[in-house]
Formats: C-alpha cells, sequence, structure tokens
C-alpha cells in the first residue's frame, strides 16, 4: 500500500510511519495515481557537526531521531534516543545545550508476535529492563504557543510541560503507570494544542484514544477505541489542531479530522480508519 | 501545522483534507517520523535512522 487514497489522511500517514512511499504517488479523485510536485526547498547541511579531539568535524551521534521542534526562542529542539536525549541547536546549526538525562524511561515500544494478536488488543507493548534503552522513551517533543515545551515519554506512560528553560511544571499520566483512566496513558503518542488553550493527546500504541484536557490538565473528554469502526482507531501517532480547533490524527479519517473540540459525541461520526498499526 | 494550515507528513505537505500539495525533493523524507517548521518556512524532519535533515525555501 504505498499510495494515499483520496480523502483518507489515515491511510497516507500510516504508510508514512511504516516506511512506505506515501509521498510518491497519490491517486487523483476517482482515477489514476499522479505525481506530486516537488517543492522548491533545498536540502542544507544541518546541524553543525562536533568537532573531535583531534580538531575535526565529526558526525553527531544521534540515536534514532524521533522528534524535531522550534522553540519560541527560534531554537530548534532535536530529540532523539540516546544519550543528552534533547539537543537545543540554533538554526544555523550550531549547538546551544543539551539535557534530558534521566528524565525518560528505559523502555522499549516494541511489536507483539503476530501468533498473539487478539482483534481487539494492541499489537504493541513494551519491554523494560536489560531489554530496553536508555532514553527510549523519547517520543515527541512539541513547544506550546506561549514557548512552553512539551515532551511525550511513550513507554514511561507519561507526559512532561516543561518552561522555556527546561524546569517541569506539570505532567500528564503518571510515569511508570499504565492505564486508561483520566489521568492515565498506555504508551502515549503525542501532544497538541488547541486555540483555546486546551490540549489533545493520542494515546497511542497501547490504547486508541485521543483524551482532551483543560489547559491546567483537568480531563475534560476522550474518544476512540481500537478497530476499524466509526471512530475507532488503528494506531493514533500524531496529533495537530488546526485554527478552527479540528483534530487530525495520523490515523484517523478525514471525517474523524473534522471532529468537534467540544464534544466527543461527534466524533463517534467519524468514518471508519482502514489502517492497520505501524511501527515506532 | 503550517501557519497557512497546512500539514506537514513526514516530507509531504497536504491540505487539511489530506490532498497533497507537494513534497520534499530528497530520499527518505517520507518515512520520517518527526516534522517541524519555522514560520520562515525551513522545514526539519527528524528521522530515525540518527539523523536531522533541514530543507530551507528557495
Amino acid at each position: 500500500m504505498p499510495i494515499c487514497r483520496t480523502g483518507s489522511l489515515a491511510l497516507c500517514l500510516l504508510a508514512l510511519a511504516a516506511g512506505h512511499p506515501a509521498g510518491a504517488l497519490q491517486p487523483a479523485r476517482g482515477g489514476a495515481a499522479s505525481p506530486i510536485a516537488n517543492l522548491p526547498h533545498r536540502l542544507v547541511e544541518w546541524p553543525v557537526p562536533p568537532t573531535s579531539a583531534a580538531g575535526v568535524p565529526s558526525p553527531w551521534n544521534f540515536i534514532q531521531v524521533s522528534s524535531v521542534a522550534v522553540t519560541s526562542r527560534g531554537t530548534v529542539l532535536v530529540l532523539h534516543r540516546g544519550a543528552h536525549p534533547v539537543l537545543e541547536f540554533n538554526r544555523d546549526g550550531t549547538l546551544v545545550r543539551s539535557w534530558g538525562d534521566g528524565l525518560f524511561s528505559e523502555g522499549k515500544v516494541a511489536g507483539i508476535a503476530e501468533k498473539y494478536w487478539t482483534p481487539d488488543k494492541s499489537h504493541y507493548s513494551a519491554v523494560y529492563g536489560p531489554a530496553g534503552c536508555a532514553s527510549c522513551g523519547a517520543h515527541s517533543v512539541r513547544v506550546d504557543p506561549q514557548g512552553n515545551i512539551w515532551l511525550v515519554d511513550a513507554p514511561g506512560h507519561v507526559i512532561y510541560k516543561l518552561n522555556a528553560d527546561g524546569k517541569e511544571v506539570m505532567r500528564l499520566g503518571r510515569k511508570g503507570v499504565s492505564g486508561t483512566g483520566p489521568d492515565t496513558f498506555n504508551l502515549p503518542t503525542d501532544v497538541a494544542f488547541a486555540p483555546g488553550g486546551e490540549l489533545y493527546v493520542t494515546d497511542g500504541y497501547g490504547s486508541a484514544r485521543v483524551v482532551k484536557y483543560s489547559r491546567d490538565g483537568k480531563y475534560l473528554l476522550q474518544w476512540g477505541k481500537r478497530g476499524k469502526g466509526p471512530g475507532e482507531f488503528g494506531l493514533p501517532h500524531n496529533l495537530v489542531v488546526d485554527a478552527q480547533g479540528r483534530v487530525s490524527s495520523p490515523i484517523a479519517t478525514t471525517s474523524a479530522s473534522r471532529c468537534s473540540t467540544r464534544t466527543a459525541s461527534s466524533c463517534r461520526s467519524g468514518r471508519p480508519p482502514t489502517a492497520s498499526p505501524a511501527s515506532s | 501545522m503550517t501557519k497557512d494550515q497546512r500539514i506537514w507528513t513526514g516530507g509531504v505537505l497536504r491540505n487539511l483534507d489530506g490532498t497533497p500539495v507537494g513534497r520534499l525533493n530528497a530520499q527518505g523524507t517520507t518515512g520520517a517520523h518527526g516534522v517541524a517548521v519555522t514560520d520562515s518556512g525551513e522545514v526539519y524532519l527528524a528521522q530515525l535512522s540518527g539523523i536531522v535533515q533541514k530543507f530551507v525555501p528557495q
């Protein structure tokens, strides 16, 4: 399934997550596939490589770069699954600082072998201890309109809100505690911000729901469950909110993306996702 | 989400209905795990392969 179906953001994004060349072709509405135009963007070398002890440039040792975000100061946060998991660079590529050691869990999200699959359960879990790895919980970094930094630790089942200086000011979920309640997650994947300040969380690998919170972290509502029916998700992996407050999740269909931010009821009318879980 | 209300999905830019508008012209961009865009249109792609790609509008 290397192509995206017309009107289905879900399939397109799922294919991306699965590493398929989803951007290569796009079927015209009801017709044959047509190529997508190249954008007038130029790839540049970035960031500036570090200098080795020999005084010469050396490559960065990023371990799985999972996310990137632009701060309110105009710097760029790079989130990777290794030592110093959060690295902040100027836009010219020079390193500003690094931080985050010990913040993320050492669990590793992993696919469940097919012979253990059941129709109603997630195909993902997490391994911890020796089977895990340092900072492998690092899944997403976002910056809200007020300049706060949000970090999603998927296998840690927790989302941190930090101020622009990196000090924790709030957290959603309970670190190391999985669940599907109003204050627990099961391998969450992303967080997004509505124009009115409310928060949305995709939860995620273990659950299959979107949860809405007030700006101060009070649970408001949720929708979605695992499946392929109306209002159901395969793997809600990322999340964006547009200027009108409509929520789009990569595994949701475009109908689901039009769900109201005010109530959950309209979200149940979303067309069924036709995708299956992807990786990473 | 861009300032003009489009969505980057990996290296592919889409309208809110999912229709592709264009794509970044470099190998491997469609499989990016994370994306960020600046107000001036620079695009950063996070790759699980261990690199960050930066694209600047021409």
